[in-house]
């Protein structure tokens, strides 16, 4: 008999890949979000949308905003010591006090406690994850921590460190450059944004390129905003991850004919406050906040664009915007 | 006669400010649920998994 090992046994006799990464980074509009495993924490990186938004580390790619995550196996500490704030009544729940913020998922494990819970300082420069035992899978000498760099817990924390930190805002928007000029398409879920995306996108080769068909990211640079691609996509499934200076907004009314309206600021400030994503129970944070939608409502020409969805033509509208700018 | 008064002074009209009451999306812009496509659900959905959400709109 030969001790020569066949292919199958010369197969599992390689060392395997250890699945997960030990840290990780989430880039969107110059906020990166550094995540690391915590001794033998591995963590599972989010998928498809999120792939151009990932690196190994904030130094692998523009920065400006850094937050530090440690990913820890072990039991969520209560926040019995701290003020309830906010609680979404099935999503996620906030307590705070003048030192810290504690966000806890209300998932929760057999044993009724939360999956995971979010410990962060209130300048949201380092914070802990507290996964409880449900949230990992046991692998080798490692734990793999599943679906925690991601929605919901990825966007909760981008924004409130935009508005703490005074440096962007997320809005409920599709957002493309047409000839260059960023144009936001801002609606309510059901307004038009992934069609507009897919409409105006399809219209010409040299007309509008999208960078996102749901969730677009603000950032102030001096007297300027430029608009960002998130990896939080529409029914389109458009994440870029580009920016371009911003020119305009639009917000999106169903009807039954084409038009471009000018809006009033008064009527901005209606549209703007429902699809932005302000932290209103925290009043710091709120008037950072509004600040940023203060300067759009005040430097950037607004529209309300009303369509009818079924149309197959919005290239008027690309004119109207290359004759604006 | 304060109008009047105004009219004369080339001021414009004193008008009582209005209060104004519009619905905040809360569900759709604070990371509060998953886009479905019968609407915005929480998380107990077919999309949710572990703490995370695989569906796109969220």
């Amino acid at each position: 008999m030969s001790d020569k090992p066949t292919s199958r046994q010369s197969s599992t006799a390689r060392p395997q890949k250890m699945p997960g990464v030990t840290a990780v980074c989430l880039s969107v509009a110059g906020m990166c979000l550094h995540f690391r495993g915590a001794e033998r924490v591995r963590l599972s990186t989010p998928r498809d949308n999120y792939s151009a938004f990932l690196r190994a580390s904030p130094a692998d790619g523009p920065c400006i905003d850094t937050v530090e995550m440690e990913v820890i196996e072990g039991e969520v500490p209560r926040p019995d010591l701290l003020e309830p704030v906010f609680d979404t009544g099935d999503a996620w729940e906030l307590w705070a006090d003048d030192r810290r913020c504690v966000f806890r998922t209300r998932i929760r494990e057999e044993s009724g406690h939360p999956l995971w819970s979010m410990t962060i300082d209130r300048g949201f420069n380092h914070g802990r994850i507290y996964c409880s035992k449900e949230a990992f899978v046991s692998s080798g000498k490692s734990m793999l921590a599943q679906n925690i760099v991601q929605y919901p817990l990825d966007q909760l924390l981008m924004i409130h460190t935009a508005a703490a930190r005074s440096a962007a805002l997320l809005l409920h928007a599709a957002g493309g450059s047409i000839d260059g000029n960023g144009v936001l398409f801002a609606g309510r879920s059901g307004a038009g944004k992934s069609t507009v995306s897919r409409l105006l996108g399809d219209t010409n080769g040299d007309g509008a390129r999208f960078l996102s068909d749901d969730r677009v990211m603000l950032r102030r640079f001096g007297s300027k905003l430029s608009m960002y691609g998130t990896p939080w996509p529409g029914d389109a499934g458009i994440a870029i991850n580009e920016s371009v200076p911003l020119k305009a907004i639009c917000f999106l009314r169903h009807a039954d004919d084409t038009k471009l309206r000018p809006l009033e600021p008064h009527e901005v400030l209606e549209r703007l406050l429902p699809v932005a994503s302000i932290p209103w129970y925290e009043s710091g944070l709120t008037e950072k906040a509004l600040n940023l939608c203060e300067f759009l409502i005040e430097r950037y020409p607004a529209y309300e664009l009303a369509f009818r969805p079924q149309a197959n033509d919005l290239s008027t509208i690309l004119e109207d915007f290359s004759a604006a700018a | 006669m304060k109008k009047q008064d105004d009219a004369k002074k080339g001021r414009l009209p004193y008008e009582k400010p209005q209060l104004r009451t519009f619905p905040l999306a809360a569900d759709e812009v604070l990371a509060k649920g998953c886009k479905m496509t019968s609407g915005f659900a929480g998380f107990q959905g077919p999309n949710c998994a572990s703490g995370g959400c695989f569906a796109v709109g969220s």
